[in-house]
């Protein structure tokens, strides 16, 4: 019943994200100001994260999660994200020119494990030791919410730095971001689920995290160079979204059945 | 810490371990990939300058200061109203109607930084910190097809030795797009 709401929710967001995008190139033919460009453009900034809780909380009556306490964890997220991560990441010049592996690595390295521990402290710091997470598929459900909560604020931040320019590209930006957040976010809550419930080795979290930070370097790193490409830029946005997509809905489905496996095991 | 809470916050251990072991290795990575120099251009001009040097504006050819601040000035532009061989002369005779303080021109001639390049190095006074500064500069022009182009160095005189070797790579580097 669960893994069916969160496939609901993931499937809605997927089509949410759509609309956002298709506003955001709507908006870009109306003749706004620059203060409701950018205000509009944060409001979309939240529609991957909204659409996500609210199909989600909706398909989910049976077993919901609270909502103050999903949204808790996404707002620890984004507060981390703003205060904490991005802020650190500023001290690293990551416009410089490097090689791809150099990016790669500092994208793995230092981008990734940033974020991807900030993930995992939102949830470990907060709704890990409660009574609320007390099932493995709790870690996919939390670890979304982190994600996109994450995800929320480095949107925002890119939306009113641009003073809410081109808001079409934009949506696409957020729609990848938050599809890539999401589903590395689960990644992460899963580890911490795994060996909650399913009796991993107490190193599962931190193999979790560095799991979600290499993708999460592969993944942005590699969109980079997509766009960075001489003619290459449209089919970069486009193919970026259509790979977030696919790897958060991936993501998703193998840990789903992860659990179910080891629920039937044990 | 008892045994219990290590024991409850094991994994955080090990999440903190593996995050500094990753960032420490990551910055190491970062640091020696960082490049040493960079491209920069203005209009038809572009150069190789030190990752740290600033571009102070790019409107009228590239104004240049190195990493530590005003104290060093690189300009390039691009010139026109005499041929290259007259640049250097003329340059000499403008510094002097300029009023430069205590202005004088150290040397004049061909150079080989650049293929029919001619340069010209002088030392004057700079009057407008508190305590007045004595600068040396270096100027070279050269041609490009029908465009000559002018570099100049300016600098504090006991700094001038440190900075001219990374000028002469800059004039070496520059290139005009036709």
């Amino acid at each position: 019943m669960r893994r069916a709401s969160l496939y609901w929710a993931d499937g809605v967001t997927l089509l949410a994200i759509a609309a956002a995008i298709a506003v955001g190139y709507a908006l870009d033919a109306a003749d706004f100001g620059v203060a409701t460009r950018s205000g509009l453009g944060v409001l979309l900034a939240f529609v991957p994260a909204v659409a996500w809780w609210t199909v989600f909380n909706r398909r989910d009556r049976a077993q919901a999660e609270p909502l103050r306490l999903v949204g808790a964890v996404a707002a620890l997220a984004a507060i981390l994200a703003a205060g904490l991560g991005e802020p650190l990441l500023r001290l690293v010049d990551l416009g410089a020119e490097r090689s791809v592996v150099a990016n790669l690595a500092v994208g793995i390295l230092v981008v990734g494990v940033v974020r991807q521990t900030l993930v995992y402290a939102a949830i470990r710091f907060s709704v890990f030791d409660s009574v609320e997470f007390d099932e493995p598929v709790d870690g996919v459900v939390y670890g979304t919410a982190a994600g996109l909560g994450y995800a929320t604020t480095l949107s925002i931040a890119a939306i009113v730095q641009a003073e809410g320019a081109l808001l079409g590209p934009s949506m696409l930006r957020v729609a990848v971001t938050a599809l890539a957040f999401a589903g590395l976010g689960g990644l992460t809550g899963s580890g911490l689920a795994a060996w909650k419930f399913h009796g991993q080795p107490v190193w599962t979290p931190a193999v979790a995290v560095l799991t979600a930070a290499v993708l999460n370097g592969i993944f942005f790193v590699t969109r980079a160079e997509a766009l960075s490409g001489v003619g290459s830029a449209t089919f970069g946005r486009w193919g970026s979204l259509a790979v977030a997509a696919a790897m958060a809905a991936a993501i998703t489905v193998v840990l789903l059945r992860l659990h179910q496996s080891r629920e039937r095991a044990t | 810490m008892t045994a219990q809470q290590t024991k409850r916050f094991g994994d955080v251990w090990w999440v903190l371990a593996m995050g500094v072991v990753a960032l420490i290795v990551g910055v190491v990575i970062e640091a020696s990939a960082r490049p040493s120099e960079r491209t920069v251009t203005s209009g038809s001009l572009s150069a190789v300058v030190p990752a740290g040097w600033l571009v102070t504006s790019d409107l009228d050819g590239l104004q240049l200061s190195d990493e530590f601040g005003s104290t060093t000035e690189v300009s390039i532009s691009i010139v026109t109203g005499y041929p290259t061989s007259g640049q250097a002369a003329a340059a000499g005779e403008r510094h002097a109607a300029q009023g430069l303080v205590l202005y004088r021109l150290l040397s004049q001639g061909a150079t080989d930084l650049r293929p029919e390049g001619t340069t010209l190095s002088y030392a004057f006074v700079d009057p407008l910190p508190d305590v007045p500064q004595p600068k040396l500069g270096r100027e070279v022009y050269w041609s490009v097809g029908a465009t000559v182009v002018s570099a100049r160095l300016i600098a504090a005189a006991d700094d001038f030795g440190r900075v001219e070797p990374v000028f002469a790579d800059i004039v070496r580097s520059v290139e005009v797009q036709p």
